[in-house]
């Protein structure tokens, strides 16, 4: 099956910021987790994508289209949930449909209704008077309403609050339920993904330290607590960055199916979460990327 | 490209407006120049438009939004270009209604009649204008272009002005063109349609300009 996303080797050049070589693909009808802290590189990747940026080197294909190539026909496919609210605030809803709904060939207009009805967004109200989650929504209805195959999502859930954050990752998950259409949803918030990501990508400091199915992820991955005798040459391949306390250490491991009966009982090893694998990965030496 | 130039519209409601107070300083202002009353009223008035559509794209930061939907850049930029045929129209529009108004309230002040070589010049002095501040819009944004378009826009007016008096310095010895149009030798179709195509040929070298610099831009 041919990925909906490709990036080969992208970089990017700031003057204080590096985006090397980075590689990944998402295949159609999944949802990838694009994870790092913040400044990592991700809405830089994104902004690539869209060609929002320039790219210095690599390559990036989009429904196997060369990006720079076929931009407007990739467009045409992609919706789009950035961080910020990029619409005209002092516009309403309804003006703002009206301006953007022409510009897409296959722009749905009986979906948008829907979307509009179920989210509650009230359509004679300017953006500028909007809640933020609304502004979120809104992002949302405009970007599954002309049938998008790919959805691009720039930290949309960043400044939300705990409820509204969970009401927006809940109709998302039905309606990509719905739609069947692939998703690149970036976040920081790594929790947002428990429910509804299939591939992990991790980034850090504009590398990709990983990029796996979810899954595979947390079963190769553990949680280690265990005594500092513990911490020599045997284990130290299995490591992937480990503090120290005042009762022994607590780390991540890889290949834990490998690990698990060479410990004899001598640590204990814990499901992790993404959370804990993203933060000893970027704190430790990396090595989680083999 | 007709719903940015309606984007752009439906953003500057209130601009109307300011549009009647601009029309009415500046009929006052030019209330002696005849036939041309109406032209710094189309240039001010399409330029307060432009410029204020301009910073209504830096206030939403809607270059992101523009360049993410499925249009291209070198529509984006003929949008503006395009939108300042509106503009003109909608100043001379507006310039008939206070004229109109104006007659039935009694307004002292002296108004000319809408005429083709008045809306033309204004036509041309928008044209020339916008011509030069485009590119640096679309280069440089419209905050960091701003001071650039308050010397533009001054000077022009200024430059005007004081053309009167620096052209017989500048050249004290008439060209023989300069003395065949003041001895009214040229049609006016003629110079007509050299001032159009002295208009046309700017707008495309600013136009190709702005594209240029546009498809560059990183947002």
């Amino acid at each position: 099956m041919e990925p909906i996303l490709e990036l080969q080797g992208v970089t990017k050049k700031f003057p204080k910021f590096l985006l090397k070589d980075v590689s990944f693909t998402l295949k159609p009808g999944y949802i990838m987790g694009f994870i790092g802290a913040n400044g990592a590189g991700k809405s830089t990747t994104i902004k690539l994508i869209m060609n929002l940026l320039r790219r210095d080197g690599g390559e990036i294909r989009v429904f196997g289209l060369d990006l720079l190539r076929h931009e407007h026909e990739i467009k045409n496919r992609i919706g789009f949930v950035y961080d910020e609210n990029h619409f005209y605030e002092e516009l309403t809803i309804k003006e703002m449909k009206t301006i953007i709904a022409p510009f897409y060939q296959d722009w749905d207009d009986s979906v948008y209704k829907r979307l509009i009805k179920d989210f509650e967004l009230p359509e004679n109200q300017k953006i500028k008077d909007l809640s933020k989650g609304m502004k979120m929504k809104f992002s949302l209805a405009i970007a599954l309403s002309h049938h998008a195959e790919l959805l691009l999502m720039d930290e949309p859930t960043s400044g939300l609050d705990p409820l509204i954050r969970s009401d927006f990752l809940g109709i998302l998950s039905e309606v990509i339920q719905d739609e069947k259409c692939s998703v690149l949803f970036s976040t920081h918030i790594t929790s947002d993904l428990d429910r509804i990501a299939d591939y992990i990508t991790l980034i850090h400091e504009g590398k990709i330290l990983f990029s796996m199915g979810k899954d595979d992820l947390l079963e190769s991955h553990a949680l280690i607590k265990g005594e500092k005798s513990l911490l020599g040459p045997e284990l130290s391949k299995y490591l992937v960055g480990y503090r120290e306390n005042q009762f022994g250490f607590e780390g991540l491991v890889k290949n834990k199916e490998e690990l698990q009966p060479l410990l004899t009982g001598r640590a204990i090893l814990e499901r992790p979460s993404l959370e804990d694998i993203m933060l000893y990965c970027t704190r430790g030496n990396a090595a989680c990327s083999d | 490209m007709f719903r940015l130039i309606l984007k752009d519209f439906l953003l500057q409601k209130k601009m109307f407006l300011f549009m009647f107070i601009y029309i009415f300083i500046f009929s006052i202002a030019f209330q002696n120049s005849g036939d041309y009353q109406v032209t710094p009223i189309i240039v001010a008035v399409s330029y307060m438009f432009l410029m204020a559509g301009c910073a209504w794209e830096d206030k939403n930061n809607s270059d992101v939004l523009l360049n993410s939907i499925p249009i291209s850049r070198w529509k984006i930029v003929a949008a503006k270009y395009v939108s300042l045929i509106a503009y003109a129209m909608v100043a001379v529009l507006g310039y008939w209604l206070f004229k109109t108004v104006a007659s039935i309230v009694g307004f002292s002040g002296e108004m000319s009649p809408i005429t083709w070589e008045g809306v033309a010049g204004g036509l041309f002095g928008v044209g020339l204008v916008s011509a030069v501040y485009l590119p640096m819009f679309f280069k440089l944004g419209y905050l960091r272009s701003k001071s650039v378009n308050f010397i533009i826009f001054f000077a022009f007016f200024g430059l005007i002005g004081l053309l009167p008096k620096i052209l017989p310095k500048l050249f004290p010895v008439k060209p023989e063109w300069v003395t065949a149009l003041d001895a009214g030798e040229f049609s006016t179709a003629f110079i007509g349609a050299v001032l159009v195509g002295i208009i046309v040929l700017v707008q495309v070298l600013s136009y190709a300009l702005s594209v240029r610099f546009y498809t560059r831009r990183e947002f």
